[in-house]
């Protein structure tokens, strides 16, 4: 083997994956030739600088590096046990009087209520209730089972635009406060629908699902309230501690949960609505 | 016995070395539980970081580590175990930096070094390694990542193979090429072979 033939081989010879008779050639041939013997040391030589920067390769400890993930990846709410515990105690009939009560205590606008039990819709087979539930439990849980069921895809707005022939509406309604989370869009069985999370200021994680129009309510067995705010309709449950509020603009139908005061939900309902063109 | 005896048993040293991953945390995570997504995280969180370093340059490396796990977490809920997760992680990791690179290509690849005077400054630590990080930068993308994934992570090409889908000879024939530019261009900035 002339030494133009070994120095095409050097490499794999020095990490040892050349077949052994190859390798044998070649190492017989270092054993006599030494410029070759002097580019296999360098081969060494560059490993070693590898190695001897390698220490500069560990990793910065920084302490926030998991948190700020959690943050990016939705996170954003641990709940202590204490709470927890009382949520999975409650059932969702004594949560429908206490929806009531709290309407009738802090809303400041015109709300009147009478108790309607939201017939099941057959278009959709999301179980709202557990999916808020564990939403409150685990909002990383929630979002993964939500978007391993309905095909969900983690998009830009470009993409979602993109996908859904629209942007969503939400995206550019909410109120300014909100920060996005994360943007996704599901394949329901009613519609394609832009589902985003959004962080408020006061630290709540909120859901907001986009429905065509006419493409009914999203949920499956919560029974609900059926309020007024104005003049506008809207669908109100409590599971767990938070608020879900069900309501329909003239382009599309919306869902929120996540929001724990009704003040937030009137918030919500009002940003959405209140700078839609045709609001 | 040949020189190179020690390089072939150090070849699956590293990586048995390396924690892993067991099955009931990947189960977990493709869950979404964050008790495992955290236990993924800190085993691996070496390994990524260290990729990431050598692909794009520390100053870019912790986003690209978080940018990379953002991306392990959206995803795990589709690796199915087809192939080994090492081999799933690190393709991962080396996509979102070559994306990085194509991304800032020309930031990265205008990193100037001085030539080094290795008689007047022995003290070379942090000096070498800019000059590795200068000398890799101006390695194409592909060679780049084939002679990191065999440097630092000392991968045998039959899973750098794996990693970036390609033929075990052209994994062969890149790391060899990105070791002799690599050699050029070190040498270009001081560096004695």
């Amino acid at each position: 083997m002339n030494c133009e033939r070994v120095r095409e081989y050097l490499s794999a010879y020095y990490d040892g994956e050349l077949p052994e008779a190859i390798h044998l050639d070649v190492e017989a041939h270092l054993d006599h030739c030494v410029d070759c013997r002097h580019e296999f040391t360098s081969l060494k030589k560059l490993s070693s600088l590898f190695e001897q920067t390698s220490s500069d390769l560990a990793v910065p400890t920084s302490p926030s590096g998991w948190a700020e993930l959690q943050n990016k990846l939705g996170e954003t709410r641990i709940l202590s046990d204490e709470t927890r515990q009382r949520a999975s105690r409650r059932n969702i009939a004594s949560l429908v009087v206490l929806a009531a009560s709290l309407l009738l205590v802090v809303s400041g606008l015109v709300w009147f209520t009478n108790r309607e039990e939201i017939s099941h819709h057959a278009s959709t087979s999301l179980d709202l209730n557990q999916f808020v539930t564990d939403f409150q439990s685990d909002p990383t849980v929630a979002q993964a089972r939500l978007l391993s069921n309905f095909h969900g895809q983690v998009v830009t707005p470009e993409e979602a635009t993109s996908l859904l022939h629209r942007r969503p509406a939400f995206l550019d309604r909410v109120p300014k406060d909100y920060q996005l989370v994360s943007l996704n869009v599901l394949q329901m069985p009613c519609c394609k629908c832009p589902q985003g999370v959004y962080r408020t200021p006061s630290g709540e994680t909120v859901c907001i699902f986009e429905h065509e129009l006419g493409s009914g309510v999203l949920t499956d067995k919560c029974p609900m309230i059926k309020s007024k705010c104005g003049d506008r309709d809207v669908k109100l449950a409590e599971v767990g501690d938070v608020l879900l509020v069900n309501w329909a603009s003239k382009e599309h139908s919306f869902t929120a949960v996540g929001l724990d005061k009704m003040e937030s939900v009137i918030h919500l309902v009002d940003a959405i609505d209140g700078t839609s063109p045709h609001g | 016995m040949p020189e190179t005896s020690n390089r072939l048993d150090d070849v699956g040293i590293p990586l048995a070395e390396e924690p892993v991953v067991s099955e009931a945390t990947l189960y977990g995570c493709r869950n979404g539980d964050p008790a495992d997504q955290r236990t993924l995280y800190e085993l691996v969180l070496p390994k990524v970081y260290r990729l990431a370093a050598r692909m794009v340059g520390q100053q870019d490396a912790e986003d690209l580590t978080q940018q990379s796990f953002l991306q392990v977490f959206r995803k795990i809920s589709v690796f199915r175990g087809e192939s080994q997760f090492d081999t799933w992680l690190y393709r991962l990791v080396v996509n979102e930096c070559l994306q990085h690179l194509r991304r800032r290509k020309s930031n990265f690849s205008s990193l100037e070094f001085e030539p080094m005077d290795h008689r007047s400054n022995p003290e070379q630590g942090s000096e070498f390694r800019e000059m590795l990080d200068a000398a890799l930068a101006k390695l194409d993308p592909d060679l780049r990542t084939a002679i990191v994934l065999r440097e630092v992570e000392k991968l045998p090409y039959s899973e750098i193979a794996k990693v970036l889908s390609i033929p075990e000879g052209t994994v062969a024939s890149r790391v060899s090429k990105a070791r002799s530019l690599l050699k050029q261009h070190l040498i270009d900035l001081g560096w004695e072979p």
